[in-house]
């Protein structure tokens, strides 16, 4: 179903670009960012004030990309599209795909392989500024996104007491290359209700309003092609138990190490060690369940190709 | 006030304005036919970037190298058509030393008055600065070194694009 989506959105996108908007793939290599794992233009975890794809002001153009997360108890595998029109807007979606791997997890008997999943619509306004561009200048580019997200799994938002199973996540981004260090670096403030990203609801018995979230990244230009970066990502606290009975910890915020190779205008891969803290934490101590069989930190691989076009 | 002392402030106000005059375009940021903000990168002091480019020999080198490449470039050759490529590369080779800190003066016009009505593009303009990269590449400038010229380049978009 999320292929068929992305395929159709494709699709008007391939029609957009050819009923006159040109596809100039204008843009310096890498000054498109990546797709981070909401589908937004930006590092892996961040949505950055880039807009995504290789098209300057004068074309629209269209980034496909897929990501897959093997992480220790889960696997998230990410698919998406994004479609970058005139420099200035961006619009995405993005299937966040949530399997658990490990049985000993989710004490309210779901079986291994059970999905979370959840669709993420973006769009991305550049405010102003240019990353590129205004290198005599402190002004970073800016840019105002949000991201709708949409989730099915009824039986694990009630359980852990989610209020909704839907809700939107608002951000600015403040992005800024700097040329003469060779240095990308971007600075985010979202603000949302989202339990893990959205994949446990939004909203929690501790608190169902919005708050900020602290994102940034960093990167150093090695070459034209390769990139070596960092990324920090904080999150809310609004869960406080599993089924009424075993306590959740806090969430933690999450983080990367990655490495991005451009190896033309049309293919990038991305490469990181990913720790997204421990997702639904649940204390299993009530049950007499071993300590060893605790949840721990969900850390792994984070692969991400991206197609421009 | 009698006519020695007017002739003397009128000689003193004279200094002044030759001496500000002389200064302004010894303005450090005007170089290279363009003028920088005073904030984010700007043409540098000393002559650390000159000396990391590989100075006037290998400027001059890969300079060469760059503009034999941009007249015949598909995207961007028919902006030079005509144009004689030898004072194009002297001209550009004097720009590139001005702006690195080198002991070279950059004579020719403002970058927005040899651009004005040539409907460059961002694109033209990107494209550019991925040639000059291909040529740097080939004199084997580092390129963290390249990012420190394209830096000072890049600020130059407001003057040269004009579509």
């Amino acid at each position: 179903m999320h292929f068929k989506t992305i395929l159709s959105i494709a699709a008007c996108a391939v029609l957009l670009a050819g009923a006159g908007a040109s596809a100039d793939e204008g843009k310096l290599l890498a000054t498109g960012g990546v797709s981070q794992v909401e589908g937004a233009g930006g590092g892996g975890l961040v949505p950055w004030a880039l807009i995504a794809g290789y098209e300057t002001r004068d074309g629209v153009g269209v980034t496909v990309h897929d990501t897959y997360v093997p992480l220790s108890d889960f696997t998230l595998h990410s698919p998406g599209i994004a479609i970058g029109l005139f420099d200035r807007v961006e619009l995405s979606y993005a299937a966040d795909l949530f399997v658990i791997d490990n049985q000993n997890l989710m004490p309210g008997g779901l079986q291994k392989g059970y999905t979370l999943h959840q669709d993420v619509y973006g769009a991305k306004v550049r405010l102003v500024g240019d990353a590129v561009y205004d290198q005599d200048s402190w002004l970073p580019q800016v840019a105002a996104g949000l991201q709708y997200k949409r989730n099915d799994n009824e039986t694990v938002l009630k359980a852990v007491g989610a209020k909704d199973s839907s809700g939107v996540d608002f951000y600015f981004a403040a992005t800024k290359l700097f040329l003469a260090q060779s240095l990308l670096v971007d600075a985010t403030v979202r603000f949302t209700k989202a339990n893990q990203f959205g994949l446990l609801g939004f909203g929690g018995p501790r608190s169902d309003a919005y708050q900020p979230e602290f994102e940034g990244s960093l990167a150093y230009l090695f070459s034209k092609r390769f990139a070596l970066g960092a990324e920090y990502r904080m999150k809310p606290n609004n869960l406080t138990d599993f089924a009424g009975v075993l306590p959740i910890h806090g969430e933690r915020g999450a983080y990367d190490v990655f490495a991005a190779y451009f190896l033309n205008k049309n293919l990038s891969l991305t490469a990181a060690y990913v720790d997204l803290g421990r997702i639904a934490d649940v204390s299993l101590a009530p049950l007499g369940v071993d300590k060893s069989l605790e949840p721990r930190s969900q850390r792994g691989a984070y692969l991400s190709l991206q197609f421009a076009y | 006030m009698t006519i020695r002392k007017f002739f003397l402030v009128y000689a003193a106000c004279c200094g002044l304005l030759l001496t500000s005059a002389v200064r302004a375009d010894e303005n450090p940021l005007h170089k290279g036919g363009f003028h920088y903000n005073e904030a984010g990168q700007t043409p540098p002091q000393g002559d650390g970037l000159y000396k990391d480019l590989g100075g006037s020999e290998k400027i001059a080198a890969f300079t060469s190298d760059f503009v034999g490449m941009i007249v015949k470039d598909d995207q961007i050759g028919h902006f030079f058509q005509g144009v004689n490529t030898d004072r194009l590369t002297r001209m550009l080779t004097a720009q590139f030393i001005e702006l690195s800190g080198g002991p070279a003066s950059y004579k020719g016009r403002e970058m927005a008055e040899t651009h004005a009505g040539m409907g460059v593009t961002n694109a033209d303009f990107n494209r550019l600065a991925e040639v000059l990269q291909i040529a740097m590449d080939r004199q084997d400038v580092p390129f963290s070194t390249q990012n420190r010229l394209v830096g000072l380049l890049a600020s130059m978009q407001r003057d040269v694009v004009t579509k």
